[in-house]
Protein backbone atom coordinates (compact mmCIF):
# COMPACT_ATOMS: atom_id res chain seq x y z
CA UNK A 1 0.00 0.00 0.00
CA UNK A 2 1.48 3.40 -0.93
CA UNK A 3 1.99 5.86 1.92
CA UNK A 4 0.54 8.75 -0.04
CA UNK A 5 -1.92 8.32 -2.84
CA UNK A 6 -3.88 10.86 -4.86
CA UNK A 7 -6.57 9.44 -7.13
CA UNK A 8 -8.19 11.51 -9.85
CA UNK A 9 -8.03 14.74 -7.90
CA UNK A 10 -9.35 17.97 -9.36
CA UNK A 11 -8.98 21.32 -7.69
CA UNK A 12 -10.09 24.79 -8.66
CA UNK A 13 -10.19 27.89 -6.49
CA UNK A 14 -13.42 29.81 -6.29
CA UNK A 15 -14.22 31.39 -9.65
CA UNK A 16 -10.85 30.46 -11.23
CA UNK A 17 -9.74 28.00 -13.89
CA UNK A 18 -8.94 24.57 -12.45
CA UNK A 19 -5.39 24.10 -11.16
CA UNK A 20 -5.49 20.33 -11.26
CA UNK A 21 -7.73 18.01 -13.25
CA UNK A 22 -8.06 14.26 -12.78
CA UNK A 23 -4.55 13.90 -11.50
CA UNK A 24 -3.16 10.88 -9.72
CA UNK A 25 0.15 9.94 -8.12
CA UNK A 26 1.38 7.55 -5.48
CA UNK A 27 4.39 7.70 -3.22
CA UNK A 28 5.71 4.75 -1.26
CA UNK A 29 6.93 5.06 2.29
CA UNK A 30 10.56 6.21 2.52
CA UNK A 31 10.76 7.65 -0.99
CA UNK A 32 12.22 11.01 -2.01
CA UNK A 33 10.27 12.93 -4.67
CA UNK A 34 10.65 16.26 -6.34
CA UNK A 35 7.50 18.11 -7.32
CA UNK A 36 8.14 20.55 -10.10
CA UNK A 37 6.36 22.77 -12.59
CA UNK A 38 6.32 26.40 -13.66
CA UNK A 39 5.19 29.14 -11.31
CA UNK A 40 1.49 28.85 -10.71
CA UNK A 41 1.42 25.23 -11.89
CA UNK A 42 0.00 24.08 -8.56
CA UNK A 43 2.90 22.78 -6.45
CA UNK A 44 1.79 24.57 -3.31
CA UNK A 45 -1.76 23.49 -4.04
CA UNK A 46 -0.68 19.83 -3.97
CA UNK A 47 0.84 20.36 -0.51
CA UNK A 48 -2.32 22.10 0.67
CA UNK A 49 -4.33 19.07 -0.44
CA UNK A 50 -1.94 16.66 1.31
CA UNK A 51 -2.07 18.73 4.52
CA UNK A 52 -5.84 19.06 4.26
CA UNK A 53 -5.59 22.84 4.18
CA UNK A 54 -7.75 22.54 1.07
CA UNK A 55 -10.12 19.82 -0.05
CA UNK A 56 -10.09 18.47 -3.62
CA UNK A 57 -13.25 19.17 -5.62
CA UNK A 58 -13.31 15.54 -6.68
CA UNK A 59 -11.10 12.54 -6.11
CA UNK A 60 -9.43 11.04 -3.08
CA UNK A 61 -6.27 11.79 -1.14
CA UNK A 62 -5.19 9.01 1.16
CA UNK A 63 -2.43 8.33 3.66
CA UNK A 64 -1.86 4.67 4.51
CA UNK A 65 -5.03 3.90 2.59
CA UNK A 66 -7.18 6.20 4.67
CA UNK A 67 -9.04 8.98 2.87
CA UNK A 68 -7.88 12.17 4.65
CA UNK A 69 -10.53 14.37 3.08
CA UNK A 70 -13.01 12.71 5.42
CA UNK A 71 -11.06 13.58 8.61
CA UNK A 72 -12.85 15.67 11.20
CA UNK A 73 -11.15 18.51 13.10
CA UNK A 74 -9.46 16.43 15.77
CA UNK A 75 -8.08 13.78 13.44
CA UNK A 76 -7.08 16.47 10.99
CA UNK A 77 -4.85 17.92 13.74
CA UNK A 78 -3.32 14.51 14.36
CA UNK A 79 -2.77 14.02 10.63
CA UNK A 80 -0.83 17.28 10.44
CA UNK A 81 1.40 16.23 13.30
CA UNK A 82 2.69 13.34 11.21
CA UNK A 83 3.97 15.83 8.66
CA UNK A 84 6.84 18.26 9.01
CA UNK A 85 6.36 21.03 6.51
CA UNK A 86 8.58 23.88 5.34
CA UNK A 87 6.32 26.51 3.83
CA UNK A 88 7.20 28.56 0.80
CA UNK A 89 6.51 31.73 2.81
CA UNK A 90 8.15 30.27 5.97
CA UNK A 91 5.12 30.88 8.18
CA UNK A 92 7.19 32.08 11.13
CA UNK A 93 6.22 34.49 13.88
CA UNK A 94 8.41 37.50 13.14
CA UNK A 95 8.12 39.02 16.59
CA UNK A 96 9.17 35.87 18.36
CA UNK A 97 12.64 34.48 18.86
CA UNK A 98 14.09 31.69 16.74
CA UNK A 99 13.86 29.42 19.76
CA UNK A 100 10.20 30.20 20.40
CA UNK A 101 9.26 29.56 16.77
CA UNK A 102 10.95 26.19 16.74
CA UNK A 103 9.29 25.28 20.04
CA UNK A 104 5.73 25.79 18.75
CA UNK A 105 5.07 22.23 17.54
CA UNK A 106 6.76 20.83 20.64
CA UNK A 107 4.45 22.85 22.86
CA UNK A 108 1.51 21.64 20.82
CA UNK A 109 2.75 18.13 21.51
CA UNK A 110 2.69 18.83 25.23
CA UNK A 111 6.42 19.33 25.89
CA UNK A 112 7.36 21.70 28.71
CA UNK A 113 10.26 23.01 30.73
CA UNK A 114 13.86 21.76 30.49
CA UNK A 115 12.95 18.89 28.15
CA UNK A 116 11.46 21.37 25.71
CA UNK A 117 14.53 23.61 25.92
CA UNK A 118 16.89 20.72 25.31
CA UNK A 119 14.94 19.53 22.28
CA UNK A 120 14.75 23.01 20.82
CA UNK A 121 18.47 23.46 21.23
CA UNK A 122 19.07 20.11 19.62
CA UNK A 123 16.96 21.07 16.58
CA UNK A 124 18.72 24.40 16.25
CA UNK A 125 22.10 22.70 16.39
CA UNK A 126 21.07 20.55 13.42
CA UNK A 127 20.54 23.68 11.31
CA UNK A 128 23.49 25.56 12.84
CA UNK A 129 21.49 28.28 14.61
CA UNK A 130 21.91 27.19 18.23
CA UNK A 131 23.97 30.19 19.28
CA UNK A 132 21.48 32.64 17.75
CA UNK A 133 18.38 31.16 19.35
CA UNK A 134 17.45 34.34 21.26
CA UNK A 135 17.35 36.49 18.12
CA UNK A 136 14.05 37.58 16.69
CA UNK A 137 13.01 36.10 13.35
CA UNK A 138 12.23 39.59 12.02
CA UNK A 139 15.89 40.42 11.41
CA UNK A 140 16.85 37.15 9.72
CA UNK A 141 17.74 36.71 6.05
CA UNK A 142 15.57 34.56 3.78
CA UNK A 143 17.99 31.64 4.05
CA UNK A 144 18.12 31.85 7.83
CA UNK A 145 14.34 31.87 7.99
CA UNK A 146 14.40 28.79 5.77
CA UNK A 147 16.65 27.06 8.31
CA UNK A 148 14.42 28.03 11.24
CA UNK A 149 11.47 26.71 9.30
CA UNK A 150 13.28 23.41 8.69
CA UNK A 151 14.18 23.08 12.36
CA UNK A 152 10.54 23.63 13.28
CA UNK A 153 9.37 21.06 10.72
CA UNK A 154 11.74 18.48 12.24
CA UNK A 155 10.48 18.90 15.77
CA UNK A 156 7.95 16.06 15.75
CA UNK A 157 10.57 13.82 14.21
CA UNK A 158 8.08 13.41 11.38
CA UNK A 159 7.71 10.37 9.19
CA UNK A 160 6.69 12.64 6.33
CA UNK A 161 8.57 15.78 5.33
CA UNK A 162 7.35 18.36 2.81
CA UNK A 163 9.41 21.32 1.67
CA UNK A 164 7.90 23.96 -0.61
CA UNK A 165 10.67 25.77 -2.51
CA UNK A 166 13.13 25.33 0.35
CA UNK A 167 15.96 26.83 -1.70
CA UNK A 168 13.97 29.52 -3.45
CA UNK A 169 15.71 32.49 -1.89
CA UNK A 170 19.11 31.01 -1.23
CA UNK A 171 22.53 31.33 -2.80
CA UNK A 172 24.09 28.12 -4.02
CA UNK A 173 26.11 27.26 -0.94
CA UNK A 174 23.14 27.87 1.36
CA UNK A 175 20.88 25.90 -1.01
CA UNK A 176 23.27 22.96 -0.92
CA UNK A 177 23.39 23.11 2.85
CA UNK A 178 19.59 22.99 3.04
CA UNK A 179 19.44 20.11 0.56
CA UNK A 180 22.04 18.20 2.56
CA UNK A 181 19.83 18.60 5.60
CA UNK A 182 16.81 17.32 3.73
CA UNK A 183 18.76 14.36 2.33
CA UNK A 184 19.77 13.60 5.91
CA UNK A 185 16.13 13.61 7.00
CA UNK A 186 15.35 11.22 4.15
CA UNK A 187 18.30 8.99 5.04
CA UNK A 188 16.86 8.65 8.55
CA UNK A 189 13.72 7.16 7.03
CA UNK A 190 11.30 10.00 6.30
CA UNK A 191 9.21 10.14 3.16
CA UNK A 192 10.14 13.43 1.50
CA UNK A 193 8.56 15.68 -1.13
CA UNK A 194 10.47 18.79 -2.21
CA UNK A 195 8.76 21.29 -4.49
CA UNK A 196 11.08 23.33 -6.67
CA UNK A 197 11.30 24.86 -10.11
CA UNK A 198 15.06 24.84 -9.97
CA UNK A 199 16.20 22.24 -12.53
CA UNK A 200 19.81 22.61 -11.44
CA UNK A 201 18.88 21.48 -8.00
CA UNK A 202 17.13 18.39 -9.36
CA UNK A 203 20.14 17.56 -11.54
CA UNK A 204 22.53 17.98 -8.63
CA UNK A 205 20.57 15.98 -6.08
CA UNK A 206 18.91 13.44 -8.31
CA UNK A 207 15.64 11.80 -7.31
CA UNK A 208 12.29 10.76 -8.78
CA UNK A 209 10.36 13.76 -10.05
CA UNK A 210 6.68 14.60 -10.43
CA UNK A 211 5.93 17.34 -12.95
CA UNK A 212 2.74 19.38 -12.94
CA UNK A 213 1.95 20.40 -16.48
CA UNK A 214 -1.35 21.30 -18.13
CA UNK A 215 -3.23 20.62 -14.89
CA UNK A 216 -1.95 17.04 -14.71
CA UNK A 217 0.72 15.38 -12.61
CA UNK A 218 3.13 12.98 -14.35
CA UNK A 219 6.32 11.29 -13.28
CA UNK A 220 9.14 12.45 -15.56
CA UNK A 221 12.82 11.86 -16.15
CA UNK A 222 14.41 15.25 -16.66
CA UNK A 223 17.17 15.09 -19.22
CA UNK A 224 20.47 16.82 -18.43
CA UNK A 225 20.07 18.90 -21.54
CA UNK A 226 16.52 20.02 -20.81
CA UNK A 227 16.72 23.81 -20.58
CA UNK A 228 13.38 24.48 -18.91
CA UNK A 229 10.11 22.99 -17.66
CA UNK B 1 -5.74 21.09 30.27
CA UNK B 2 -3.83 23.74 28.35
CA UNK B 3 -4.20 26.37 31.03
CA UNK B 4 -0.50 26.53 31.80
CA UNK B 5 0.49 26.90 28.19
CA UNK B 6 -2.44 29.26 27.62
CA UNK B 7 -1.46 31.43 30.55
CA UNK B 8 2.23 31.78 29.78
CA UNK B 9 1.51 32.28 26.09
CA UNK B 10 -1.13 34.91 26.82
CA UNK B 11 1.21 36.84 29.10
CA UNK B 12 3.97 36.72 26.49
CA UNK B 13 1.64 37.93 23.81
CA UNK B 14 0.29 40.73 25.99
CA UNK B 15 3.82 41.91 26.66
CA UNK B 16 4.99 41.50 23.08
CA UNK B 17 2.00 43.38 21.63
CA UNK B 18 1.89 45.75 24.56
CA UNK B 19 0.62 48.71 22.54
CA UNK B 20 -2.45 46.83 21.37
CA UNK B 21 -2.91 45.31 24.82
CA UNK B 22 -2.67 48.64 26.59
CA UNK B 23 -5.07 50.15 24.09
CA UNK B 24 -7.60 47.41 24.75
CA UNK B 25 -7.22 47.62 28.50
CA UNK B 26 -7.73 51.39 28.42
CA UNK B 27 -10.79 51.16 26.20
CA UNK B 28 -12.28 48.65 28.61
CA UNK B 29 -11.31 50.80 31.58
CA UNK B 30 -13.05 53.82 30.07
CA UNK B 31 -16.16 51.84 29.25
CA UNK B 32 -16.31 50.09 32.63
CA UNK B 33 -15.66 53.34 34.50
CA UNK B 34 -18.62 55.01 32.84
CA UNK B 35 -20.76 51.95 33.48
CA UNK B 36 -19.62 51.78 37.09
CA UNK B 37 -20.20 55.47 37.74
CA UNK B 38 -23.71 55.31 36.30
CA UNK B 39 -24.50 52.29 38.43
CA UNK B 40 -22.98 53.92 41.50
CA UNK B 41 -24.94 57.14 41.09
CA UNK B 42 -28.03 55.08 40.46
CA UNK B 43 -27.39 52.96 43.55
CA UNK B 44 -27.05 56.11 45.61
CA UNK B 45 -30.25 57.61 44.28
CA UNK B 46 -32.02 54.40 45.29
CA UNK B 47 -30.25 54.39 48.63
CA UNK B 48 -31.22 57.93 49.51
CA UNK B 49 -34.73 57.67 48.23
CA UNK B 50 -35.17 54.58 50.38
CA UNK B 51 -33.98 56.51 53.40
CA UNK B 52 -36.37 59.24 52.44
CA UNK B 53 -39.17 56.78 51.91
CA UNK B 54 -38.35 55.31 55.24
CA UNK B 55 -39.36 58.51 56.95
CA UNK B 56 -41.49 56.52 59.29
CA UNK B 57 -42.45 59.17 61.83
CA UNK B 58 -46.06 59.52 62.84
CA UNK B 59 -47.56 62.04 65.26
CA UNK B 60 -50.75 61.24 67.16
CA UNK B 61 -52.41 64.41 68.47
CA UNK B 62 -54.46 63.77 71.58
CA UNK B 63 -57.68 65.50 72.53
CA UNK B 64 -57.02 68.21 75.17
CA UNK B 65 -59.53 66.98 77.75
CA UNK B 66 -58.29 63.41 78.29
CA UNK B 67 -56.81 62.34 81.62
CA UNK B 68 -53.18 61.59 82.38
CA UNK B 69 -54.17 57.98 82.97
CA UNK B 70 -55.75 57.65 79.52
CA UNK B 71 -52.65 59.16 77.98
CA UNK B 72 -50.40 56.58 79.65
CA UNK B 73 -52.71 53.76 78.59
CA UNK B 74 -52.73 54.96 75.01
CA UNK B 75 -48.94 55.39 74.99
CA UNK B 76 -48.49 51.83 76.23
CA UNK B 77 -50.91 50.60 73.60
CA UNK B 78 -49.05 52.43 70.88
CA UNK B 79 -45.72 51.05 72.09
CA UNK B 80 -47.10 47.50 72.01
CA UNK B 81 -48.34 47.80 68.41
CA UNK B 82 -46.29 45.51 66.20
CA UNK B 83 -45.59 48.22 63.58
CA UNK B 84 -44.11 50.56 66.16
CA UNK B 85 -40.42 50.70 66.91
CA UNK B 86 -40.59 53.44 69.57
CA UNK B 87 -42.97 56.07 70.86
CA UNK B 88 -42.67 59.05 73.19
CA UNK B 89 -45.19 61.35 74.73
CA UNK B 90 -44.49 65.00 74.09
CA UNK B 91 -45.98 67.23 76.76
CA UNK B 92 -47.09 70.76 75.85
CA UNK B 93 -44.23 72.09 78.03
CA UNK B 94 -41.74 70.16 76.05
CA UNK B 95 -43.39 71.05 72.77
CA UNK B 96 -43.19 74.68 73.69
CA UNK B 97 -39.59 74.32 74.70
CA UNK B 98 -38.74 72.70 71.39
CA UNK B 99 -40.63 75.38 69.56
CA UNK B 100 -38.79 78.06 71.45
CA UNK B 101 -35.52 76.39 70.66
CA UNK B 102 -36.39 76.34 66.99
CA UNK B 103 -37.36 79.97 66.98
CA UNK B 104 -34.14 80.85 68.80
CA UNK B 105 -33.75 84.53 69.53
CA UNK B 106 -37.39 85.23 68.86
CA UNK B 107 -38.60 82.98 71.67
CA UNK B 108 -39.99 86.03 73.43
CA UNK B 109 -42.82 85.83 70.90
CA UNK B 110 -44.09 82.82 72.79
CA UNK B 111 -44.00 84.38 76.24
CA UNK B 112 -47.73 85.15 76.29
CA UNK B 113 -48.83 81.61 75.52
CA UNK B 114 -50.06 79.23 78.10
CA UNK B 115 -49.19 75.58 78.19
CA UNK B 116 -52.64 74.40 77.25
CA UNK B 117 -52.53 75.99 73.81
CA UNK B 118 -50.56 73.02 72.61
CA UNK B 119 -51.98 69.49 72.73
CA UNK B 120 -50.29 66.35 74.03
CA UNK B 121 -48.70 64.45 71.18
CA UNK B 122 -47.42 60.88 70.88
CA UNK B 123 -44.51 60.86 68.42
CA UNK B 124 -43.79 57.37 67.16
CA UNK B 125 -41.51 55.70 64.69
CA UNK B 126 -42.66 52.74 62.60
CA UNK B 127 -40.39 49.76 61.83
CA UNK B 128 -38.81 50.13 58.40
CA UNK B 129 -40.40 46.95 57.07
CA UNK B 130 -43.88 48.24 57.96
CA UNK B 131 -43.39 51.66 56.38
CA UNK B 132 -45.89 50.84 53.65
CA UNK B 133 -48.55 50.21 56.31
CA UNK B 134 -48.33 53.59 58.04
CA UNK B 135 -51.77 54.39 56.66
CA UNK B 136 -53.27 51.35 58.37
CA UNK B 137 -51.75 52.31 61.67
CA UNK B 138 -52.94 55.91 61.32
CA UNK B 139 -56.48 54.76 60.55
CA UNK B 140 -56.55 52.47 63.57
CA UNK B 141 -55.55 55.18 66.01
CA UNK B 142 -57.48 58.08 64.54
CA UNK B 143 -60.64 56.04 65.17
CA UNK B 144 -60.04 56.33 68.95
CA UNK B 145 -62.13 58.91 70.79
CA UNK B 146 -59.05 60.07 72.73
CA UNK B 147 -57.28 61.00 69.50
CA UNK B 148 -57.95 64.19 67.62
CA UNK B 149 -55.69 63.68 64.62
CA UNK B 150 -52.93 61.46 63.21
CA UNK B 151 -50.34 63.16 61.02
CA UNK B 152 -47.78 61.45 58.76
CA UNK B 153 -46.04 62.10 55.46
CA UNK B 154 -48.53 60.19 53.36
CA UNK B 155 -48.81 62.45 50.35
CA UNK B 156 -45.12 63.10 50.18
CA UNK B 157 -44.54 59.37 50.29
CA UNK B 158 -46.65 58.85 47.19
CA UNK B 159 -44.77 61.49 45.26
CA UNK B 160 -41.44 60.02 46.21
CA UNK B 161 -42.61 56.60 45.09
CA UNK B 162 -43.54 57.89 41.65
CA UNK B 163 -40.21 59.65 41.30
CA UNK B 164 -38.49 56.50 42.44
CA UNK B 165 -40.21 54.40 39.78
CA UNK B 166 -39.17 56.82 37.03
CA UNK B 167 -35.56 56.85 38.19
CA UNK B 168 -35.53 53.07 38.37
CA UNK B 169 -36.80 52.74 34.80
CA UNK B 170 -34.24 55.22 33.49
CA UNK B 171 -31.45 53.53 35.40
CA UNK B 172 -32.17 50.12 33.88
CA UNK B 173 -32.35 51.66 30.44
CA UNK B 174 -28.91 53.26 30.81
CA UNK B 175 -27.37 50.15 32.27
CA UNK B 176 -28.69 48.05 29.41
CA UNK B 177 -27.37 50.59 26.89
CA UNK B 178 -23.91 50.60 28.42
CA UNK B 179 -23.79 46.82 28.74
CA UNK B 180 -24.51 46.51 25.03
CA UNK B 181 -21.77 49.00 24.18
CA UNK B 182 -19.43 47.22 26.60
CA UNK B 183 -19.94 43.99 24.70
CA UNK B 184 -19.38 45.75 21.36
CA UNK B 185 -16.18 47.36 22.65
CA UNK B 186 -14.78 44.15 24.02
CA UNK B 187 -15.56 42.11 20.94
CA UNK B 188 -14.10 44.82 18.74
CA UNK B 189 -10.99 44.91 20.91
CA UNK B 190 -10.50 41.17 20.73
CA UNK B 191 -11.00 41.28 16.99
CA UNK B 192 -8.30 43.94 16.75
CA UNK B 193 -5.83 41.98 18.81
CA UNK B 194 -6.73 38.81 16.95
CA UNK B 195 -5.87 40.52 13.74
CA UNK B 196 -2.30 40.89 14.94
CA UNK B 197 -2.26 37.26 16.09
CA UNK B 198 -4.05 35.69 13.16
CA UNK B 199 -0.73 34.48 11.81
CA UNK B 200 -0.15 32.60 15.04
CA UNK B 201 -3.54 30.90 14.85
CA UNK B 202 -2.79 29.83 11.29
CA UNK B 203 0.60 28.42 12.25
CA UNK B 204 -0.76 26.56 15.26
CA UNK B 205 -3.45 25.15 13.03
CA UNK B 206 -0.87 24.04 10.46
CA UNK B 207 1.36 22.24 12.92
CA UNK B 208 -1.61 20.27 14.19
CA UNK B 209 -2.74 22.05 17.34
CA UNK B 210 -6.24 21.13 18.43
CA UNK B 211 -8.89 23.83 18.59
CA UNK B 212 -8.91 23.71 22.37
CA UNK B 213 -5.17 24.29 22.43
CA UNK B 214 -5.37 27.22 20.03
CA UNK B 215 -8.24 28.80 21.92
CA UNK B 216 -6.68 28.45 25.36
CA UNK B 217 -4.16 31.27 25.13
CA UNK B 218 -6.61 33.63 23.46
CA UNK B 219 -9.31 32.99 26.00
CA UNK B 220 -6.83 33.52 28.82
CA UNK B 221 -5.69 36.71 27.12
CA UNK B 222 -9.27 37.97 26.87
CA UNK B 223 -9.74 37.23 30.55
CA UNK B 224 -6.52 38.98 31.52
CA UNK B 225 -7.39 42.07 29.49
CA UNK B 226 -10.82 42.12 31.08
CA UNK B 227 -9.32 41.70 34.54
CA UNK B 228 -6.90 44.58 34.05
CA UNK B 229 -9.65 46.78 32.63
CA UNK B 230 -11.89 45.91 35.54
CA UNK B 231 -9.30 46.60 38.23
CA UNK B 232 -8.25 49.89 36.63
CA UNK B 233 -11.87 50.97 36.27
CA UNK B 234 -12.51 50.03 39.89
CA UNK B 235 -9.58 52.25 40.88
CA UNK B 236 -10.92 55.13 38.79
CA UNK B 237 -14.42 54.79 40.23
CA UNK B 238 -13.12 54.46 43.76
CA UNK B 239 -11.04 57.61 43.34
CA UNK B 240 -13.94 59.56 41.80
CA UNK B 241 -16.17 58.40 44.61
CA UNK B 242 -13.62 59.44 47.22
CA UNK B 243 -13.22 62.90 45.69
CA UNK B 244 -16.98 63.31 45.40
CA UNK B 245 -17.63 62.29 49.00
CA UNK B 246 -14.86 64.60 50.19
CA UNK B 247 -16.28 67.43 48.13
CA UNK B 248 -19.75 66.86 49.56
CA UNK B 249 -18.53 66.81 53.14
CA UNK B 250 -16.96 70.27 52.73
CA UNK B 251 -20.40 71.85 52.78
CA UNK B 252 -22.63 71.53 55.82
CA UNK B 253 -25.73 71.19 53.67
CA UNK B 254 -24.41 68.26 51.63
CA UNK B 255 -22.35 66.66 54.39
CA UNK B 256 -24.98 64.06 55.37
CA UNK B 257 -25.23 62.97 51.72
CA UNK B 258 -21.46 62.56 51.58
CA UNK B 259 -21.35 60.65 54.82
CA UNK B 260 -24.28 58.40 53.93
CA UNK B 261 -23.24 57.68 50.32
CA UNK B 262 -22.88 54.00 49.50
CA UNK B 263 -20.13 52.24 47.53
CA UNK B 264 -20.52 48.89 45.79
CA UNK B 265 -20.99 46.00 48.19
CA UNK B 266 -18.27 43.35 47.92
CA UNK B 267 -20.69 40.68 46.72
CA UNK B 268 -21.80 42.88 43.80
CA UNK B 269 -18.22 43.74 42.91
CA UNK B 270 -17.47 40.05 42.90
CA UNK B 271 -20.28 39.20 40.53
CA UNK B 272 -19.44 42.18 38.30
CA UNK B 273 -15.85 40.93 38.13
CA UNK B 274 -17.08 37.44 37.32
CA UNK B 275 -19.33 38.84 34.60
CA UNK B 276 -16.52 40.91 33.08
CA UNK B 277 -14.14 37.93 33.04
CA UNK B 278 -16.71 35.62 31.49
CA UNK B 279 -17.55 38.24 28.88
CA UNK B 280 -13.84 38.79 28.11
CA UNK B 281 -13.12 35.09 27.77
CA UNK B 282 -16.27 34.40 25.82
CA UNK B 283 -15.78 37.13 23.24
CA UNK B 284 -12.19 35.94 22.65
CA UNK B 285 -13.54 32.45 22.27
CA UNK B 286 -16.01 33.62 19.63
CA UNK B 287 -13.38 35.61 17.73
CA UNK B 288 -10.92 32.70 17.62
CA UNK B 289 -13.69 30.42 16.46
CA UNK B 290 -14.44 32.80 13.64
CA UNK B 291 -10.82 32.65 12.45
CA UNK B 292 -10.74 28.87 12.84
CA UNK B 293 -13.87 28.54 10.75
CA UNK B 294 -12.22 30.58 8.00
CA UNK B 295 -9.28 28.19 8.07
CA UNK B 296 -11.50 25.14 7.54
CA UNK B 297 -10.66 23.42 4.28
N1 LIG C 1 -6.20 30.74 -2.22
C1 LIG C 1 -6.23 30.89 -3.54
N2 LIG C 1 -7.28 31.49 -4.12
C2 LIG C 1 -7.36 31.63 -5.47
N3 LIG C 1 -6.42 31.19 -6.28
C3 LIG C 1 -5.35 30.56 -5.79
C4 LIG C 1 -5.20 30.37 -4.39
N4 LIG C 1 -4.03 29.72 -4.18
C5 LIG C 1 -3.49 29.52 -5.38
N5 LIG C 1 -4.27 30.01 -6.36
C6 LIG C 1 -4.01 29.92 -7.80
O1 LIG C 1 -3.77 28.57 -8.12
C7 LIG C 1 -2.71 28.44 -9.04
C8 LIG C 1 -1.66 27.53 -8.45
O2 LIG C 1 -1.07 28.14 -7.33
P1 LIG C 1 0.11 27.47 -6.51
O3 LIG C 1 0.44 28.38 -5.41
O4 LIG C 1 -0.28 26.09 -6.18
O5 LIG C 1 1.29 27.46 -7.58
P2 LIG C 1 2.81 27.05 -7.38
O6 LIG C 1 3.10 25.99 -8.36
O7 LIG C 1 3.09 26.77 -5.97
O8 LIG C 1 3.53 28.40 -7.82
P3 LIG C 1 4.95 29.00 -7.33
O9 LIG C 1 6.01 28.22 -8.01
O10 LIG C 1 4.92 30.40 -7.79
O11 LIG C 1 4.96 28.86 -5.85
C9 LIG C 1 -2.19 29.85 -9.29
O12 LIG C 1 -2.73 30.28 -10.53
C10 LIG C 1 -2.74 30.66 -8.17
O13 LIG C 1 -3.05 31.95 -8.62
MG1 LIG D 1 4.14 27.61 -4.50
Amino acid sequence: MPLIEAENISKSYLGMLPVLENSSFRIESGEFFYLTGVSGAGKTTVFKLLMLMERPDTGRVSFDGQDITLLETRNRSLHRRRIGMVFQDYRLLDNETIEENVAIPLRVGGHRGPGLRRQTENLLEQVGLADRRREKVLGLSGGEKQLVSIARALSFNPGVFFADEPTGNLDQSMAFRVMDLIKEIHRKGATVIVATHDLNLIRTFRARTLLIKDRRIHEVRLADSQPSL
Amino acid sequence: MNIRYGFSRAVRSLLTNWVVSLNNVLILTACLSVLGMVILVYANIIHFSQIWLANTNVSIFLKPQISAEDRTVLLEEVRKHRFVRSAVLITPDKALEELAEKLGAEHSLLSGYKDDVLPYVIDLEVFYEYREKVGELAAAFSARDTVSEVVYAERMLDQVKTFFRIVQGMGWFFIALILVSYYLVISHATRLSLHSRREEIEILNLVGATRGFIRSSFVVEGILVSLSGFLLALGVIWLCNLLLVQGLSQDELTAPVGAGAVFFPLAHLGSALGGALVLGGFSSFLSVNRVLRELEP
